[in-house]
C-alpha cells in the first residue's frame, strides 16, 4: 500500500505574498493579514485532502524557513544573518545561539494553524537535531555535542507538545546529513534523534534532501524512527542498498524544485524500482523537498500530480 | 606595460530614486530631486534641467522621454564611478531590472509563472524554460554604444553567463528533451547541459559577438551560480567555452559568494583571462592561495569591498589585502575590484568605498615603488 503526503513548507499564493509586503509597508492591519493565513491554511488542507494525501501539513504557512519558528521564539537565540540555504538561489536567517538552549515546548505549535487542520490526521515537520545544530551559529557552546545534545532537548519538547495537542506524525527534516556529509556524522545524529523520538505516541520519520543519501545507506534504516525517505533527485537511485521490510520509505520522487510535472507513469515506476531494490514492506510518495521553491499554482498541480502516483504505485 | 593593481567596477549600484521613479511616469519627490542635484554638483554634471523639465512634466511620458530618464540615469552612473577615480568603467547596469529577468525577457522560450521566495517575505519571478530557447535579438547593445559614447575611461560590459540563467530557472522543455532516463539526478543533470549548452550557444554567443561588432573589448560573464552545484561546474565550463567561442574581446568571469574550491580543478579549463572574486565578505584572503595551488596563472580580480556593509575599508586595510595577495601570486596579476555589485549601498556608501578602494590600489602601487 502507498501513502503520500507533503514534505515541507507549501509556497505561499499570490494573494498572501501581496498581504505579507503590504503588512510590511504598513498598508495591511495585521488582524487582517491573520486572518488571510488562515483561510489560505484551509486551502492548503482542502488541496491536500481534494487528492487524497494521508496525513496532512498545516503548509506552515507562517514560516520563513525550516529553522525560523526556533530561531524566533527560543531563549537565547535569534534570526541572524542571510544564509545561502544549501544549493538553491533562496536563503534563510540563521540561528545565532548566544546562551545555552533551554527546551520550552509550545514554539512550533505557536506557528502552526492547527484549526485549519479540522482534527485530519495532522503532519508536523520539524528540523532534525543534526541540522538545527549545524545550521546554527554557536556562541554559547563551543561543543558541539554539547550543542547537539541540547538541541535534541529542545526539538522533544517541541514534538511533546505537538502530539499533546493532537498530532500524529513528525517528520524531522535532515538535509545536512546528506548535503554536508562527514565522517561520523550518522551515529552523532542517530542518538539526538533517538532522545527526540523517544517514547513519543505517534508515528516519526527522518527525511534526507538536497544530497545523495546513497552513501548513508543501510545505516540510514537504522535510524530509530518508523519512516525513512530520501531525495530521489540528489539521490543515486541505483546504488541504494539495504533492507528497509521493517520501514516505510519516504521517496522524494516529485521535484520540489522544479516546475515541469512529472508524468504519473514514469514517476510510479521510478518508485517501484527503488522499492523493489531495498525490498520495502510500504512506500510514501512526497514531494523531494518543501515545494515553496515553486509559484503556489505549480506546487498546487504537483500536489494532484501526487494523489495520481500514490495511486499508481498503489 | 599597465599599471600595477588597476581598478575596476563589477556590476550594479543603487538607482537614484528619482530614475525609478521618472522611467516609470512616477513624479519624484522633492527629497528625490535634491539627491539628483546633489550629485549634479557632485559629478559635474551639465545640462540637468533638461532633466528636471523631463521628470517633473506631468502626465504620462512618452516611450521617447522614459528612455532620455535612462539615458540620464546611465550618464550619472558612469560619471559616478569616473569621479570615483576607477580605471575601468559601465553604468551601473542602470537601465536593467536585475541580471537575470532582463536577459530572460529577450529570449523565446521562458514563461514567467509567479513568485518564489528569495528570504523572509522577499520573493523574486523565476521563468520555466517551455520551448527550445531562441534569441529574440542581441541585447545591452544600445546600453553598450551609449556608454562608449560617453565614458571617459576603458570600459567593461558585463552579462549575465549561461549556466547563471540555467540555474536560475525551471527546466521543462529540455527535461522532456532528454527523454526516460530512469535516474532522475541524471536526468536532472543532461537536462541541465542541454539547457545551459542551447543558452550559449543561441542566446549568449550572438549577444557577445554583436557586443563586439558594437565596440565591445572586454565583456565580464556574470556567473553568481558557478559552485552551487559542485557536481554541474563541468556544465559550467562548458556553456562558458561555447558561448565564448570565436569572441573577440577580453573575457572574463565574476563569480561570488561561493565555495571556490569546488570549482577545482574544472575552471581551469574555462576560457578568461580573469577570474574576478569575493575575498573581503569570506575574510579569508588565503582562497588566493587556490590560484597557487593549482597552478592557475590567470589575472585575478579581487574583491577587498564587502557590498553588504556599510563600514567603509579604509585605503590602509585595502593596501594590506592587495599586498597579501600580490606576496601569493606576484603583483602584476592583480585587479582591484569590490567583492560584487554596489546596488545595496547608497550612493554615498559606495562612492567612499570605491574611492578608498582607488586610493587603497594606490598605496599599494607606491608601496611596491618603494
Amino acid at each position: 500500500m502507498a501513502f503520500a503526503h507533503l514534505s515541507g513548507i507549501f509556497p505561499r499564493s499570490e494573494e498572501l505574498i501581496a498581504a505579507t509586503r503590504a503588512f510590511e509597508r504598513g498598508r495591511t492591519e495585521r488582524e487582517a493579514l491573520q486572518q488571510l493565513f488562515a483561510r489560505e491554511a484551509q486551502r492548503v488542507v482542502a488541496l491536500q485532502v481534494e487528492h487524497g494525501l494521508d496525513y496532512i501539513t498545516d503548509g506552515q504557512l507562517r514560516w520563513q524557513d525550516l529553522l525560523r519558528p526556533l530561531a524566533d521564539e527560543l531563549p537565547g537565540v535569534h534570526a541572524g544573518p542571510v544564509t545561502r540555504w544549501f544549493d538553491n538561489n533562496s536563503f534563510y536567517r540563521r540561528p545565532v545561539i548566544e546562551a545555552p538552549l533551554q527546551p520550552v515546548g509550545g514554539a512550533v505549535l505557536r506557528w502552526t494553524a492547527v484549526e485549519a487542520l479540522g482534527g485530519r490526521p495532522w503532519k508536523a515537520i520539524l528540523p532534525s537535531p543534526w541540522t538545527f545544530a549545524a545550521l546554527a551559529e554557536d556562541r554559547a557552546y563551543g561543543d558541539q555535542e554539547a550543542l547537539l545534545r541540547d538541541a535534541a532537548e529542545v526539538l522533544r519538547a517541541e514534538a511533546v507538545s505537538l502530539v499533546e495537542a493532537g498530532c500524529q506524525y513528525i517528520q524531522f527534516s535532515d538535509p545536512v546529513l546528506v548535503a554536508r556529509p562527514r565522517e561520523g556524522a550518522l551515529p552523532l545524529a542517530q542518538r539526538a534523534l533517538a532522545r527526540v523520538v523517544e517514547g513519543l505516541p505517534v508515528r516519526t520519520a527522518l527525511y534526507t534532501f538536497f544530497g545523495d543519501a546513497a552513501p548513508l545507506l543501510p545505516g540510514l534504516l537504522d535510524f530509530p524512527v518508523q519512516e525513512v525517505g530520501f531525495d530521489l533527485f540528489a539521490t543515486e537511485a541505483d546504488r541504494l542498498e539495504g533492507d528497509a521490510r521493517d520501514k516505510v520509505v519516504l521517496l522524494g520522487a516529485l521535484d520540489g524544485r522544479n516546475s515541469l510535472l512529472e508524468e504519473p507513469q514514469q514517476t510510479a515506476s521510478a518508485v517501484r524500482r527503488v522499492v523493489d531494490r531495498l525490498r520495502a514492506a510500504q512506500v510514501a510518495v512526497v514531494p523531494s523537498c518543501d515545494l515553496e521553491f515553486l509559484p503556489y499554482e505549480v506546487a498546487a498541480a504537483k500536489v494532484r500530480r501526487l494523489g495520481e502516483v500514490k495511486r499508481l504505485v498503489g | 606595460m599597465q599599471k600595477l593593481f588597476p581598478t575596476q567596477e563589477i556590476g550594479s549600484l543603487a538607482k537614484p530614486a528619482w530614475l525609478v521613479k521618472g522611467a516609470r511616469g512616477v513624479r519624484p519627490s522633492p527629497e528625490d530631486l535634491a539627491e539628483l542635484e546633489t550629485w549634479a554638483v557632485r559629478l559635474q554634471i551639465e545640462g540637468v534641467d533638461e532633466l528636471r523639465r523631463l521628470l517633473t512634466a506631468g502626465g504620462e511620458p512618452s516611450a521617447a522621454a522614459k528612455e532620455a530618464i535612462r539615458d540620464w540615469g546611465a550618464l550619472f552612473a558612469i560619471r559616478f564611478l569616473e569621479a570615483a577615480g576607477l580605471d575601468v568603467v559601465y553604468d551601473g547596469e542602470a537601465r536593467r531590472v536585475e541580471m537575470y529577468e532582463y536577459p530572460v525577457r529577450r529570449i523565446d522560450g521562458f514563461q514567467f509563472y509567479g513568485h518564489v521566495r528569495s528570504f523572509d517575505n522577499r520573493y523574486y519571478r523565476k521563468a520555466a524554460v517551455v520551448d527550445r530557447v531562441q534569441l529574440r535579438e542581441p541585447f545591452h547593445l544600445d546600453e553598450l554604444r551609449f556608454v562608449k559614447r560617453h565614458a571617459r575611461r576603458p570600459v567593461k560590459v558585463p552579462v549575465t553567463g549561461p549556466y547563471t540563467l540555467a540555474d536560475w530557472s525551471f527546466n521543462e522543455y529540455y527535461l522532456r528533451a532528454v527523454g526516460d532516463i530512469p535516474d532522475l539526478r541524471r536526468r536532472n543533470y543532461e537536462a541541465k547541459r542541454l539547457f545551459a549548452m542551447d543558452l550559449a550557444t543561441r542566446a549568449l554567443r550572438p549577444t557577445l559577438l554583436a557586443l563586439v561588432a558594437a565596440g565591445a573589448d572586454w565583456i565580464q560573464i556574470d556567473e553568481p551560480a558557478a559552485a552551487t552545484h559542485q557536481e554541474e561546474v563541468p556544465i559550467l565550463v562548458e556553456a562558458f567555452n561555447a558561448a565564448t567561442e570565436g569572441v573577440s574581446a577580453r573575457i572574463s568571469i565574476h563569480i561570488c559568494y561561493s565555495n571556490y574550491r569546488a570549482l577545482y580543478p574544472h575552471i581551469l579549463e574555462l576560457r578568461a583571462e580573469m577570474l574576478t572574486l569575493e575575498f573581503k565578505n569570506t575574510g579569508d584572503y588565503n582562497i588566493v592561495s587556490l590560484f597557487q595551488e593549482f597552478g592557475d596563472r590567470r589575472q585575478i580580480g579581487l574583491g577587498v569591498i564587502d557590498v553588504h556593509s556599510d563600514v567603509i575599508e579604509t585605503p590602509q586595510e585595502v593596501k594590506e589585502k592587495v599586498l597579501q595577495a600580490a606576496a601569493v601570486l606576484g603583483p602584476e596579476r592583480i585587479w582591484v575590484n569590490p567583492d560584487c555589485g554596489l546596488r545595496t549601498r547608497t550612493w554615498d556608501v559606495a562612492f567612499a568605498k570605491l574611492q578608498n578602494m582607488v586610493a587603497g590600489a594606490r598605496l599599494a602601487r607606491e608601496a611596491l615603488a618603494g
